[in-house]
């Protein structure tokens, strides 16, 4: 059976014709081309498909797309501002925690609402904000280090803003 | 993994919600958080032709206490990651927002419900023990009203529970735990998220000025087909204080008290030398936090 949405996808509003079945992580890649969200397990074990909904990181192929009309949804593709790469990005290119780059979209976007909550997150903090992410190739240490190096970016810019 | 076809129902009051489930029957399941409910359709092991939303039903929303009795009401939607970072409930019914903190990722516990965690009846589940020490009470309500269960009556084995299919859990409610008593959640397994419990255990103790322990409730997860409670242990510790006696005497009841099976996580014989291991410590840690008023 299909039903008209509205969602908002990175700040744009879209109307979407969409079968009850299919999940947002289908919706977002195949119907809206954002194919920075990945789809691996497709049963909540794995995190790559991880997009920001109403502020919370959710595993979204374990949402229907019916279940997220008027609801406000963050992917990968929207943490580019206009002054380029967001500061986790960045940081995930610079400290080397991309290898195959499977499940960095996942990662970043988890790592964001941590540091929307906790903007000064010990190591032990970041390892448990991204513990619903898989990485299969960097033993996780460079990104640990890559959201420590973005929490202070992110820290200092606002610090810089305030003054 | 595809979803297979189904109607797509989004009802926004519970009477809307109860009269669906009445006319669809047992062609109709309840979607809370999905993450068992979807699974198990991708999987396959369930084709319901109608699917019940509740995620616009304002009823089923929310986190309440009764500011005189102090009796926690907790709405079925209530996601596991609220549960765990409510302020309340990590001081006055810590248990449970242990119990709440261990259950699968921060992704999952995102949407995640404690209705759906009742519902799908899991013996491993990470919120039946915590409910149970806490005397917790389920509203399930169908077209002729609704009716109240203690949660340990709930279950009746894995996946399956006194509920009818044409009713809803509504809400969960927990009265007031006294002062001088301690909560303690411990659970088993291989890694410390994305884990189901090998063994669980969940104690709750109230001590008397002398320390003697006045109230005691001991409950096992995944080691029977449901969690259970241990009246053997607890009354080992009824009447006296949490000393080396009193705690190898209590920790070797709850061990002859289950009957685990053995599977892919552990074997029986792991899980019972598990059960009175994290039985005694999880005694010790709960006189400890009694001591602080943690419950
Ligand atoms: C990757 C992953 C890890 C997990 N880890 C854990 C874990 O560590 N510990 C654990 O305990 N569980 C775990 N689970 C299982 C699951 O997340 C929990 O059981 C969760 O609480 C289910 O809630 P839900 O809202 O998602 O339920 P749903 O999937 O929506 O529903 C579950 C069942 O309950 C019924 N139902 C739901 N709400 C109601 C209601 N209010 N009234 C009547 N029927 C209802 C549904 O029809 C369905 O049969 C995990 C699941 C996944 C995918
Ligand atoms: S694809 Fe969603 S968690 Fe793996
Ligand atoms: S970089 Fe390959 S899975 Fe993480």
């Amino acid at each position: 059976m299909a039903q008209t949405i509205q969602i908002t996808v990175n700040g744009v509003s879209h109307d979407l014709l969409v079968e009850s079945n299919r999940t947002l992580a289908q919706v977002i890649r195949e119907d809206l081309g954002l194919t920075g969200t990945k789809q691996g397990c497709e049963i909540g074990d794995c995190g790559v498909c991880t997009v920001i909904l109403d502020g919370k990181a959710v595993n979204s192929c374990l949402v229907l797309a019916v279940e997220a009309a008027g609801h406000t949804i963050t992917t990968i593709e929207g943490l580019v501002g206009e002054r380029g790469l967001h500061p986790l990005q960045s940081a995930f290119v610079n400290e080397g925690a991309i290898q195959c780059g499977f499940c960095t979209s996942g990662m970043i976007l988890s790592a964001k609402v941590l540091l929307d909550h906790n903007p000064h997150p010990t190591r032990q903090d970041i390892r448990q904000g991204i513990s619903g992410n898989l990485c299969r190739c960097t033993g996780y240490q460079k990104i640990v280090d890559a959201v420590e190096v973005a929490a202070k970016m992110l820290t200092s810019e606002k610090g810089n803003d305030d003054g | 993994m595809l979803l297979p076809k189904f109607t797509f129902h989004e009802p926004e009051t519970l009477d809307e919600c109860l009269s669906l489930l009445d006319r669809y029957g047992s062609d109709a399941a309840v979607l809370a958080g999905g993450t068992d409910l979807l699974v198990n359709m991708k999987k396959g092991l369930i084709r319901p032709s109608v699917v019940v939303s509740l995620s616009r039903v304002g009823e089923l929303q929310g986190i309440s206490t009764d500011g005189d009795s102090g009796k926690l009401r907790l709405g079925s939607m209530v996601t596991m990651d609220a549960i765990a970072t409510h302020q309340v409930i990590k001081k006055h019914f810590s248990i449970l927002a242990q119990g709440a903190q261990r259950l699968g990722s921060p992704l999952i516990r995102n949407r995640a419900t404690i209705g759906g965690n009742l519902v799908t009846a899991r013996p491993a589940a990470d919120s039946h023990g915590p409910l149970i020490c806490l005397g917790a009470q389920i509203e399930l309500t169908g077209p002729s009203g609704s009716r109240k269960v203690p949660v340990e009556d709930f279950f009746q084995g894995p996946g399956t529970s006194v509920r009818r299919s044409n009713e809803v859990l509504t809400q969960i409610t927990i009265d007031k735990i006294p002062p001088k008593c301690g909560g303690v959640y411990l659970k088993y397994g291989i890694r410390k998220t994305l884990e189901i419990s090998v063994v669980n255990v969940s104690v709750l103790l109230c001590l008397e000025k002398d320390k003697t322990i006045a109230h005691a409730r001991v409950a096992l997860g995944a080691v029977s087909p449901k969690t259970i409670r241990s009246p053997d242990t607890e009354r080992c510790l009824i009447g006296n204080p949490p000393d080396e006696k009193t705690l190898k005497k209590a920790a070797e009841a709850a061990a002859a008290r289950c009957q685990p099976i053995s599977d892919i996580r552990g074997s029986a014989e792991y899980r019972q030398i598990l059960v009175e291991v994290l039985t005694r410590r999880g005694i010790e840690e709960a006189a400890r936090r009694a001591l602080s008023r943690k419950v």
